[in-house]
């Protein structure tokens, strides 16, 4: 490294430490017989699989409505198209407690969308239902921003060829701007579901029950103590060790269809 | 295939347009073309990618009508614009716009969808052959040289058999060999398909050995048509005669008027070079720009006598480096002059850089344009 470096690594040192010492203590504290113990839990485990079971459905859900979103405000040319973009951005701006009030307000048994439900016998908030609500209200944007972006990051010049070649909107879509731009969304819809995973502000205020992992984390930890705490944090650390990597990964995929090991695509 | 007489392809667009943050104008055309090449010539920003955008549907004009063998693809009066999808325009884009994540080969067979598998492939295997990238198939654009890639490119807009060929600077970037023999190719399948094909470039070579027919646009406007002989010997305007490959342009103030010898003297700007050229109806002290063709400037390595040319400009060899078969030389007589040589030229004088060297230009070689 060049010596004139030197100054902006030791001030970026200091943030690398702060950040990676908590992971590195973490890993000499933990009791790693209480960990297997404490994950066997009956409690832990439905958290578990509530957690699992809803954040796929809400990624499921952010895919299939961020992505065609995404492309829209990518390519579309509408008055008010500013407007909306950045409307994706407030869920990502408010404090996720106040996205929970938000929602609660709307969905809740009194609130205006949650009030018809509740007529028709449909509980929204404290069910698994609430649960998605909230994650797919943080967490969307997350889907949308990197569907934009690697969206209008795919040269448009493309699309029109496949236009003058016959293609219909739809069909250029799914044989050059999908193809092109699925590794940047594959790491936005990858970043959403770490994201919903830990999601807790909302879905604390919409849904307490049934405990999520971070909710029953909560609830150990105010219960009972960091000891009982500490394997859910671990299982949610190694939820994001793997994300991490898959995301790592997707950075170095090739195009699909394409050969492997050149030019790997950047990640926005 | 062109019915009642018609024009095979009719433009007439007006459409508004900024380009490059430039202030906006208009493009404001009506043509009508009959099969075979016609090369649309003009400076970057005249409006001929525009031009060919309005045709393939990828931009709407505001008013007009475009019709294409008698079928009529847009018409602001009766509400027609039928989608890109749906013209059958090859169009070759000047950035090629290749699909990356796909072979040449897929590439190819990209518009041929609605085929058999089996068809497909015959239909894209006989093309690759007689554009001599069947080698290459398989491989991506981004492996291969940037002819193959704009032969890639050009097989994706012919093989859908196209009932017009829509073409944007298709050889800027390749080099003189590959491009006469890409050429070669174009003006083959042209005497096999006889359909309209429009050809942007501002490369004056290109108009030559591909034209039939040339339009030279600028600032969205037509300002000639014809054969190219027509329309590029003869300059009338500064844009064409600098299109036309009159390498050297010179602003010069008119200082003296000769009407007994048909002639005037002009001083070139930023030098104390005089020049006698054709007389204009202009005033002493007014601006003129002389085109000069660098062919038609006689080089000379001793100071030259006894020559009916009246100009005859001491200068020093700058550089000499050959471009096909002409040999370029710049001299410096005050003013950069360019000047075109045969190689023979160049062997027999001995030219090297920083030599004293003679320029005679001929009164009728001066052209004023603008």
């Amino acid at each position: 490294m060049e010596y004139g470096f030197l100054p902006f690594a030791l001030l970026g040192g200091v943030l690398l430490l702060y950040l990676a010492a908590p992971l590195l203590c973490l890993l000499f504290q933990v009791d790693w017989r209480g960990v297997s113990a404490a994950l066997g839990d009956a409690r832990a485990l439905r958290a578990i699989r509530v957690s699992l079971l809803t954040s796929t459905v809400s990624t499921a859900a952010m895919t299939l409505l961020g992505v065609p979103l995404g492309y829209v405000l990518a390519r579309a040319r509408f008055r008010g198209r500013r407007f909306l973009a950045a409307l994706v951005f407030v869920p990502m701006v408010l404090p996720p407690l106040v996205g929970g009030i938000l929602l609660l307000l709307l969905f809740g048994p009194y609130g205006l969308a949650g009030a018809r439900f509740e007529a028709r016998g449909i509980a929204l908030v404290n069910s698994l239902k609430g649960i998605v609500l909230a994650q797919v209200f943080v967490a969307a944007p997350y889907v949308v921003i990197a569907a934009m972006s690697a969206f209008e990051a795919v040269d448009e010049q493309l699309e029109q060829a496949a236009a003058t070649l016959g293609d219909s909107r739809w069909r250029t879509f799914r044989r050059v701007s999908l193809p092109l731009a699925w590794p940047g969304i594959a790491a936005g819809v990858t970043l959403a579901w770490v994201r919903t995973l830990g999601e807790f502000g909302a879905t604390l205020v919409v849904a307490y029950h049934p405990n999520t992992v971070p909710v029953f984390l909560w609830v150990q930890l105010t219960g009972e103590g960091l000891s009982a705490a500490l394997p859910l944090a671990l299982f949610l650390m190694a939820l994001a060790a793997v994300a991490m990597a898959a995301i790592f990964l997707l950075g170095r995929l090739p195009l699909p269809g394409t050969r492997p090991g050149r030019e790997p695509l950047r990640i926005p | 295939m062109n019915p009642g007489g018609e024009a095979a392809l009719l433009v007439r667009v007006r459409k508004q347009f900024a380009s490059g943050g430039r202030r906006g104008f208009q493009l404001d055309v009506d043509l009508a073309l009959p099969p075979g090449i016609t090369i649309l010539f003009g400076p970057s920003g005249s409006g001929k990618t525009t031009l060919l955008e309005c045709v393939a549907g990828l931009r709407r004009p505001e008013a007009g009508r475009i019709a294409a063998n008698g079928l009529t693809l847009f018409d602001s009066n009766q509400g027609i614009d039928l989608p890109a999808a749906r013209r059958a325009m090859g169009y070759l884009f000047q950035e090629l716009a290749l699909f990356p994540h796909l072979t040449a080969q897929e590439n190819i067979e990209y518009g041929l969808g609605r085929l058999a598998p089996a068809a497909r492939r015959q239909r894209s295997r006989a093309l690759a052959e007689s554009l001599h990238i069947a080698h290459l198939l398989e491989r991506y654009p981004r492996e291969i040289s940037g002819g193959e890639r704009q032969r890639v490119a050009l097989a994706r807009a012919l093989v859908i058999q196209p009932q017009v060929l829509l073409l944007d600077e298709p050889l800027s970037g390749l080099d003189a060999a590959v491009r006469s023999k890409i050429i070669e190719d174009l003006r083959a399948w042209n005497a096999a398909q006889r359909i309209p094909i429009v050809y942007v470039t501002h490369a004056r070579d290109e108009v030559h050995a591909l034209g039939e027919r040339v339009v030279v646009l600028e600032e969205g406007r037509v300002l000639a048509q014809g054969t190219p002989q027509e329309v590029l010997e003869a300059p009338r305007h500064e844009a064409i005669a600098q299109l036309a490959g009159f390498e050297n342009l010179f602003d010069a103030t008119v200082r003296a008027l000769h009407p007994a010898q048909g002639t005037m003297t002009c001083r070139l700007q930023g030098s104390e070079v005089d020049l006698e050229v054709p007389l204009m109806r202009v005033e002493a002290g007014a601006r003129a720009r002389i085109a000069v063709r660098a062919g038609d400037i006689l080089l000379a390595t001793v100071p030259p006598a006894h020559l009916s040319a009246r100009n005859v400009l001491a200068g020093t060899l700058a550089s000499i480096q050959q471009m096909g078969v002409t040999v370029v030389a710049k001299v410096d007589c005050g003013v950069r002059v360019e000047v075109h040589l045969t190689p023979g030229a160049r062997a027999a004088l001995e030219l090297r850089p920083g030599l004293a060297v003679w320029l005679v230009l001929k009164t009728h070689s001066c052209h004023l344009a603008g």
